[in-house]
C-alpha cells in the first residue's frame, strides 16, 4: 500500500511536472501566418527560328536587325521535308514543373520550400548528352528558413548548404494589406476615375477593353532585352472591369520585342485572396515570345509557355 | 653438372632482364613547372624503377623527345632491360617519338592524349573559342538589371511590393555571378592561355598535322595502351574544378580526393538561388495584382516583373544546360545523331508531341579531350588498347583512384602479360 502510494504520488508529480511543460510550450508565441503562397507550375520554353507567319507581328520596317537578318524570317515551311536537324540545343524544349510553397510568417521571417516535379525522362535535354545527370545531381528540393539554404538532390541527400540572408516581409505584408482591405467602392473609384500619371495614356478599345499605353524611360537593354538602344514603350490590354490582363505587348522604338496572351479559367487555385475572399485572378497560362538577338546576330523568338497549377496569394488577418 | 650451371645462369639473367623494365614517366604541356603530374604513380608502382622527367615545352614534339632522350633517357637506357613510357596529354606524343630513338621501349601508355589533334587548341588558335563564361556572365547581368528596373522605377506602393526581389537577385550576383563564374572564367582563360606561348608543339597537336599523320600512320610492332577518360555530367567544369588546384591534384599526400566537386555544388546552388528568384518574381507579380485595381498604372510594372521573370527562366536554362554544351562544342565533343524525342504542347504532360531529328550531342570527353580525339586504331604490326576510365577528368589523371587501380593492374598485375608490366 505504502509503495503504491509513493508510486502515485510519484506519477501525479511526473503528470504536474508535464502540465508544467504543456503551459510553458502554450505560452511561447509562435509567429501566425500572415501570407501563404503556393505557386505549381508547368513551363515549357525553347528558342525558336522567327516564322513570317506566326511571328508577323515582330517583322517591322525598323532597321533593328544586323543587316540581312530579316532573311532569318524564312520559316520552317520553307525548308524541306527531310528530317530536321536542330543545330542548338536552345532550339529543344526545356520542360520543368515546379511547385512552390511561401510561409511569411507576421514578423516578416518566411520558410519556402521549392520541388522539383518534372517526371522522369520529359525533359528532352538529358537525351543531349552521352553522360546524363545522375540523380545525385539533379536538384529535387530547395529549402530556405531560418536564415539558411538547403539543397536536396533526388536522393534526398543534401548536397548544398549556405547562410541566406534573411528576407524581412513585414514592410512588404502591411503594404499589401493596404490594398487587401481596401473596399470594392474605392476600387471602382480607383479604375474609373484616378487620372493617369505622366506618360501613361487609358485608351478605351471598341470591344470594350482597355489600354494603357506607357512610355518607358528605358531602354530595351535595361529591361533585359537585347535589340536596340530606342526608347521602350508598353502596351497593356485589360478587360473592361481592369481586373485582369489580356495582353501585353513592349515595343523599342516601332519594333515589338516582346508580348505576352493570357488565358484565364475560374479556379479557386487561381487568385489571390484575403482569408478566404478573393481579391483577384490569376491566369491559368502565359505565353510569352521575346524576340533577341542570337551570338551570331540573328534574330530568334525566345518563347516561355507557362500553365498553371495552382497560383495563389492568400493573405490572412483582418 | 655443367650444362645445370649454364640452365640456371640462363634463368637468372631471363629474370633479370624480365625484373628489370624501367618506367618513365612524361607530363604534358607546360606541365614542367609546379609539382609533377606523376609523382603519386612513381612513388606506388615504380618506384625503384621509375623515373619521373621534365623537359621544357617550347619546342617541337620530335626534339623534345630527342632532347629528352639524349639529356635524360639514354643514361638509364640500359641494354639488358627495357622501357615502358608514360605520358601524360602532349606527354603522350613525346613518348610515341620517343620510338625511334630506342629499340629497347617495350610499350607506351598513352593517358589523354591528343592522338587525333585537340579541336580546343584549334579553335583556340584559330581564335573561334567563346567565352561561354562571360556569355554567362553577361545573361545574368541583363537578368539582374531586368529584375532591379522592373520593380524600382516606379516608386510606392512598387518600390514595397517589389522588395522582395533585392535580395535574391544580389544572392545570385554574389554568390554566383562574381563569384563560381567569374572564377571559372579565369580559369578557363589560363588553360587556353598556355595554347597561346606559340610554342612549335602547339601546332602539331591541331588536328589534321603533318605532324599527327606522320606519327599515326608510322606503324611499330610495340604495343600501346591509349588510356582516355569520361567524366561524368558537366565534363567541362568539373575539369576546370580539378585544374583550380591542380598543385594539390598531383601531391602524393592527397590521394583520393575528388577534385572535381570544387565548383560543382555551386553551379547547382547557382540554379537554387534562380528558383527562388523565380519564386518571388511570382510573389510580387501576385502582390502588384492586388495593388493594380486601385492604381492602374501598375499593371505595366507587373508585366515587366513577368517580363523580367523570362530572362532567368532563360538563365537557368543556359546554367543547368546550354553553357555546359556549349563548352563541350569547342572540344569537338559533339556529334549530330538521329533521335526521337517527345514533349508536352500543354500542361497535360501525358500528352506529348514527338518527332525526330539530328540532335547535337555531347559525347565522352575529359573536359578537354573528347573520346575522338584520343581513341586510336590498331594498324598492322601496333596492338592499340584503348581503355575508358569514367568520372576521370584530364586533370586529374595523374591521381584519381580509378587510374591508380588501373595503372595497379596494367604494372604490377600485367593484365597486358609484359608488354607494360614491370
Amino acid at each position: 500500500m505504502k509503495k503504491f502510494i509513493i508510486y502515485l504520488c510519484l506519477m501525479l508529480h511526473l503528470s504536474c511536472q508535464e502540465a508544467d511543460v504543456n503551459d510553458v510550450s502554450s505560452t511561447v508565441n509562435l509567429p501566425e501566418i500572415a501570407l501563404e503562397f503556393l505557386i505549381h507550375q508547368v513551363s515549357i520554353d525553347q528558342y525558336e527560328e522567327p516564322d513570317p507567319v506566326i511571328h508577323a507581328a515582330f517583322i517591322s520596317n525598323e532597321s533593328t536587325f544586323s543587316p540581312g537578318a530579316e532573311a532569318h524570317f524564312k520559316g520552317r515551311s520553307s525548308q524541306s521535308e527531310s528530317i530536321d536537324t536542330v543545330f542548338t540545343y536552345d532550339e529543344i524544349p526545356l520542360i520543368r514543373e515546379t511547385r512552390t510553397h511561401l510561409l511569411v510568417y507576421s514578423d516578416g521571417s518566411s520558410e519556402t520550400t521549392m520541388e522539383d516535379r518534372t517526371p522522369e525522362g520529359i525533359n528532352p535535354l538529358y537525351l543531349l548528352t552521352e553522360m546524363p545527370p545522375g540523380d545525385e545531381m539533379i536538384i529535387s528540393r530547395t529549402v530556405i528558413k531560418n536564415g539558411r539554404m538547403q539543397v536536396f538532390n533526388k536522393m534526398n541527400e543534401l548536397v548544398f548548404e549556405d547562410s541566406y540572408p534573411e528576407n524581412n516581409l513585414k514592410e512588404f505584408i502591411d503594404s499589401l494589406l493596404i490594398y487587401a482591405l481596401a473596399e470594392e467602392g474605392m476600387m471602382k473609384v480607383a479604375r474609373e476615375e484616378q487620372s493617369m500619371p505622366d506618360g501613361i495614356r487609358r485608351v478605351r478599345k471598341a470591344d470594350g477593353t482597355i489600354q494603357l499605353v506607357q512610355e518607358l524611360r528605358m531602354t530595351a537593354p535595361m529591361a533585359g532585352g537585347s535589340i536596340s538602344g530606342s526608347p521602350l514603350k508598353a502596351i497593356a490590354t485589360l478587360n473592361e472591369e481592369m481586373t485582369r490582363t489580356l495582353t501585353f505587348e513592349l515595343y523599342s522604338g516601332n519594333q515589338l520585342i516582346h508580348r505576352k496572351r493570357y488565358e484565364y479559367e475560374s479556379d479557386k487555385l487561381l487568385g489571390n485572396y484575403l482569408g478566404t475572399e478573393k481579391l483577384s485572378e490569376n491566369p491559368r497560362s502565359v505565353d510569352a515570345e521575346t524576340l533577341q538577338l542570337n551570338a551570331q546576330g540573328n534574330p530568334v523568338i525566345f518563347r516561355s509557355k507557362t500553365y498553371y497549377r495552382a497560383n495563389q496569394t492568400i493573405v490572412r488577418g483582418k | 653438372m655443367r650444362t645445370k650451371i649454364i640452365l640456371i645462369l640462363f634463368i637468372s639473367h631471363l629474370a633479370h632482364v624480365m625484373a628489370t623494365s624501367r618506367f618513365v614517366w612524361l607530363h604534358g604541356l607546360e606541365g614542367e613547372h609546379g609539382l609533377n603530374t606523376w609523382d603519386i604513380y612513381n612513388a606506388m608502382f615504380t618506384k625503384n624503377q621509375g623515373f619521373v622527367f621534365e623537359y621544357s615545352s617550347d619546342k617541337t614534339i620530335g626534339n623534345i623527345a630527342k632532347g629528352l632522350y639524349g639529356d635524360q633517357i639514354k643514361a638509364i637506357d640500359d641494354e639488358a632491360g627495357s622501357l615502358v613510357i608514360v605520358g601524360h596529354s602532349m606527354g603522350g606524343l613525346v613518348a610515341r617519338s620517343l620510338l625511334p630513338h630506342s629499340p629497347r621501349i617495350k610499350g607506351i601508355i598513352t593517358v589523354g592524349t591528343a592522338n587525333n589533334g585537340s579541336a580546343m587548341l584549334g579553335n583556340t588558335v584559330n581564335g573561334t573559342v567563346c567565352d561561354f563564361f562571360s556569355n554567362a556572365i553577361k545573361k545574368a547581368n541583363a537578368a539582374i538589371d531586368a529584375s532591379l528596373y522592373s520593380g524600382i522605377f516606379s516608386g510606392v506602393p512598387v518600390t514595397t511590393l517589389a522588395a522582395p526581389l533585392l535580395i535574391p537577385v544580389n544572392v545570385f550576383k554574389t554568390k554566383t555571378v562574381n563569384t563560381t563564374l567569374f572564377t571559372l572564367k579565369q580559369l578557363m582563360q589560363n588553360a587556353i592561355g598556355i595554347y597561346k606561348f606559340g610554342h612549335p608543339c602547339v601546332s602539331e597537336m591541331i588536328p589534321g598535322s603533318v605532324y599527327l599523320s606522320n606519327l599515326n600512320n608510322t606503324d611499330t610492332n610495340v604495343p600501346h595502351l591509349n588510356i582516355y577518360g569520361a567524366e561524368d555530367h558537366w565534363q567541362v567544369i568539373r575539369a576546370l574544378s580539378s585544374l583550380s588546384m591542380v598543385d594539390a591534384v598531383k601531391n602524393p599526400v592527397n590521394t583520393d580526393r575528388s577534385y572535381d566537386q570544387e565548383y560543382f555544388p555551386s553551379i547547382q546552388a547557382g540554379l537554387a538561388f534562380i528558383y527562388e528568384i523565380q519564386t518571388k518574381h511570382n510573389l510580387v507579380y501576385n502582390a502588384l495584382g492586388v495593388a493594380a485595381v486601385f492604381m492602374p498604372w501598375i499593371w505595366i510594372t507587373r508585366e515587366l516583373v513577368l517580363k523580367a521573370r523570362f530572362n532567368w527562366d532563360e538563365m537557368y536554362r543556359y546554367l543547368e544546360t546550354g553553357i555546359h554544351t556549349d563548352l563541350a562544342g569547342i572540344l569537338g565533343a559533339q556529334q549530330y545523331k538521329l533521335q526521337n524525342y517527345c514533349y508536352p504542347a500543354g500542361i497535360d504532360l501525358s500528352n506529348l508531341s514527338c518527332k525526330s531529328a539530328y540532335l547535337p550531342i555531347v559525347t565522352e570527353n575529359d573536359g578537354i579531350l573528347s573520346r575522338s580525339a584520343v581513341v586510336l586504331p590498331s594498324l598492322t604490326k601496333r596492338p592499340v588498347y584503348n581503355v575508358r576510365v569514367a568520372g576521370v577528368n584530364h586533370q586529374e589523371m595523374g591521381n584519381h583512384i580509378a587510374m591508380r587501380k588501373l595503372l595497379d593492374a596494367v604494372i604490377n598485375q600485367k593484365i597486358y602479360g609484359n608488354a607494360f608490366g614491370n
